[in-house]
């Protein structure tokens, strides 16, 4: 299948929703991957967040007739994807797990890429991601959850609030210092790393690493 | 600054670049994608038509050999001894998977039958359309694994109850007369940790990977297992189990989305 951008996500969801499984396959195609991204930033797995884009991507299938055009279709299937995101996190909790030896990519070594002057944009984006990913990863989980649900997933603060169970005050508390930690946590680690001007242009408040003062 | 405004998420974005980076997902796994959107769309289109008339046959997922295939487990691969199976005329429900088996790779159903072994052509990781097959099947789900495969390719069906395997709403999709017909021997298994136990025994192994199998038997099934030449099939909706079986020298993978 050739792979473009959509300029526009409704008539081709009109026409999956007619019974077009060639319009169907390509508005998926474009949608896989933020809500993969919502899946890997809410599970930081990427075996875990695929299994999860590829449940969210069912259930997106089989509300397909019942999506109203109210919303974009690219928000729904980001909510979905969230949703079956947090979903899998609840189970996850209660699951036993056996050991399965996952295939997973060997942590790049950037400085030694850096150092053998191989570094180009697209090693500092990867880098960039490589950080970012590890600093969401260890923020406290619902701030992490609300920062993911409102910057990736696009959601609005009453629907974050409804999916974690807290009032809206709650939740842009817990987006407002979730974002303050991980800004803090990227600059801590960009100076460690040597480059602090990687991050010198997040708009910075007062940081405060404490998880406290929720409403 | 007040408490107010240091908790307001719009006083307080991230960067452009930084919020990109969030939503970048880089590297995206290419298999893992087209086996997503293929999966979702055979959900609307696809081998939920096969599936239908077993939608109301209390859920039970019924696999046939020779065709729809297969993760082959290698020469090694022991049979499994099935229990005794009855004779009897096949339900609607076994023949519509008997015809999915044929209608899905009928060139392996010809080369298994003539010479025993159901090795599939196609590459490593590549799904082919038909490996695609979902169904609303809804909660409990039982697999059903065939028999040793008798020399000749008449067989029987095994023991399914007829108020369990006839379907609620068969006509439209699978019309069949009450004929006799050839289908493959089958075993029902009832349980997770049945399906478990057929799994180790069809592997010979305590492999770990047949244990997450059954733990993740909460989704509802979605795990079955055929052998009878040195094949063995496996059906579940849940990719990391896949590409966990994949890893074990498999030849090619069936990918199918059954709801839980």
């Amino acid at each position: 299948m050739v792979r473009r951008r959509l300029r526009s996500w409704d008539d081709p969801v009109r026409a999956a929703q007619a019974g077009d499984a060639a319009a169907l396959e390509h508005v998926l195609d474009a949608a896989y991957p933020r809500m993969f991204a919502v899946c890997l930033r809410m599970l930081h797995d990427r075996t875990e967040a695929a299994d999860c884009t590829q449940e969210a991507m069912i259930k997106v299938v089989r509300g397909l007739d019942g999506f109203d055009h109210r919303a974009a279709f690219s928000t729904w299937c980001h909510r979905v994807a969230a949703t079956t995101a947090l979903d899998a996190i609840r189970h996850r909790s209660r699951r036993p797990r056996a050991a399965i030896v996952r295939d997973d990519a060997p942590e790049p070594d950037w400085e030694d890429a850096r150092a053998a002057g191989e570094v180009t944009d697209g090693v500092e984006r990867a880098e960039v991601r490589d950080r970012l990913s590890a600093a969401l990863a260890a923020l406290p989980t619902d701030f992490a959850h609300a920062v993911v649900l409102r910057d990736v997933a696009e959601l609005e603060y009453a629907e974050i609030a409804a999916e974690l169970g807290v009032a809206v005050g709650t939740v842009k508390s817990r987006i407002a210092r979730g974002r303050r930690m991980l800004a803090a946590a990227l600059d801590a680690d960009s100076e460690q790393a040597g480059n602090p001007a990687a991050r010198d242009d997040v708009q910075s408040g007062p940081v405060d690493m404490a998880p406290g003062g929720e409403q | 600054m007040s408490d107010d405004l240091h908790d307001d998420p719009e006083q307080m974005r991230l960067d452009d670049d930084i919020v990109a980076a969030l939503r970048d997902p880089s590297p995206i796994d290419e298999v893992a994608r087209r086996r997503a959107v293929r999966a979702a769309v055979a959900t609307r289109h696809g081998g939920a038509r096969w599936m239908r008339p077993l939608s109301a046959a209390a859920a039970v997922v019924v696999v046939a050999l020779a065709g729809v295939v297969l993760v082959r487990g290698g020469d090694d691969v022991d049979m499994v001894s099935a229990p005794a199976a009855t004779v009897r005329t096949a339900t609607d429900a076994e023949r519509a998977v008997a015809d999915m088996a044929a209608e899905s790779s009928p060139e392996l159903e010809s080369s298994a039958a003539t010479d025993g072994g159901a090795t599939s052509e196609m590459a490593d990781g590549e799904l082919d359309d038909a490996d695609l097959l979902t169904d609303d099947a809804g909660a409990a789900a039982s697999a059903l694994m065939a028999e040793e495969r008798p020399a000749s390719t008449a067989v029987t069906a095994a023991a399914v109850p007829e108020e369990e395997a006839e379907p609620a709403e068969s006509g439209d999709d699978a019309p069949m007369d009450d004929a006799p017909m050839s289908v493959l021997p089958l075993v029902v298994i009832d349980t997770v940790d049945d399906l478990a136990a057929a799994g180790r025994a069809a592997l010979d192994t305590d492999d770990t990977v047949v244990s997450e199998c059954a733990v993740r038997g909460e989704r509802a099934i979605t795990f079955a297992i055929v052998t009878g030449v040195d094949a063995v099939l496996v059906v579940t909706n849940d990719a990391s189990t896949v590409r966990a079986l994949a890893a074990k020298s498999c030849d090619v993978i069936l990918s199918a989305s059954i709801a839980p």
